[in-house]
């Protein structure tokens, strides 16, 4: 920032930055609604402002508030997502147990680099990688994980036994990685 | 921005500061209960716009030990009224409190009757 900031305005001046970084959070959450997105950026502009963290030297204000804002839009949309799934009709396929162990690997590494560190390492191939991303979104619908893992072409069994497997893959590197870390437990 | 993105902006504003009362949406949220107030009749009582109050949400609630000070810096950010601003601030802060001893300042504090209109002799500290 070109000039020393009040914290008592602080959010109020960083507010004009919305569309920039609402802009980049759909890059990377294309399926989240509008309003998830501005309530997202608010919290998190809300978040980074009372925080006092920002540091010029570390990077633009707009990065620093999509940082803030990521955080939360991927609590919002487990939420929603968990929401739904707690109101769908029996016959819908309920989440592994395992799930929310993996989860909670990358939940506790949210706030510092090693989460990317994390998702390197648990998804190697693209189609890993388009899987994790619609994971940590909290979307499980079989078309789009279908399209995520290169397998529309197959009918829906040998689809889900695809998903099964590389869910998985994902999910045993991951629940592995706080071994590997503190040097306990075969290395990968 | 789409009038309905604008509308969508505006309400995370509103219902996210209103959950904290280190913001002033708190503050304001609970007068527009308190007065049954729309958003635009709020932001005129302020003297200000409908984007102006949406900054102002975002602005942090003036201190105690430095009341005066913080206010003024806010509606000078926002070009609120600080009279109007102490005015909502402090009846809203009173009504919240958990016991009903009054504070120790003035500013304000006489005007319980909020619908009553602004007399002409108050202080000229408004913008």
């Amino acid at each position: 920032m070109p000039e020393p900031f009040d914290w008592r305005t602080l959010a109020a001046d960083w507010f004009p930055h919305e569309e920039a970084v609402v802009a980049i959070l759909r890059q990377h959450y294309p399926q989240a609604s509008t309003d998830a997105l501005h309530d997202a950026f608010v919290q998190g502009l809300l978040e980074g402002a009372q925080s006092l963290r920002y540091r010029p030297e570390q990077g633009t204000v707009v990065n620093f508030l999509v940082g803030c804002a990521r955080r939360c839009l991927r609590m919002l949309v487990r939420s929603d997502t968990a929401s739904r799934q707690r109101d769908e009709k029996k016959g819908r396929k309920v989440v592994a147990d395992k799930t929310a162990s993996a989860r909670d690997v990358l939940d506790a590494l949210a706030d510092t680099d090693l989460a990317q560190i994390a998702r390197d390492q648990s998804a190697r191939t693209l189609e890993e990688r388009r899987y994790l991303v619609l994971w940590e979104q909290g979307i499980d619908d079989p078309a789009q994980v279908a399209r995520a893992l290169g397998v529309e072409h197959l009918e829906a069994s040998l689809q889900e036994a695809h998903r099964k497997r590389t869910h998985d893959r994902i999910m045993k590197r991951l629940t592995r990685l706080p071994e590997r870390c503190t040097g306990e437990g075969p290395g990968p | 921005m789409t009038p309905e993105d604008r509308a969508s902006l505006h309400a995370a504003v509103f219902r996210n500061t209103a959950k904290d009362s280190a913001w002033i949406g708190y503050w304001l949220a609970r007068h527009q209960q308190t007065e049954d107030l729309e958003e635009e009749a709020l932001a005129q009582k302020l003297g200000i716009n409908v984007d102006n109050l949406i900054l102002l949400c975002l602005c942090r609630t003036p201190r105690t030990d430095h009341f005066l000070e913080d206010l003024k810096v806010v509606c000078q950010r926002t070009g609120a009224s600080e009279r109007a601003l102490a005015q909502v601030l402090k009846q809203e802060q009173v009504l919240h409190r958990p016991d009903s001893s009054r504070p120790a300042s003035t500013v304000g504090f006489l005007m319980a009757a909020s619908d009553r209109p602004e007399e002409q002799s108050e202080p000229s500290d408004d913008r």
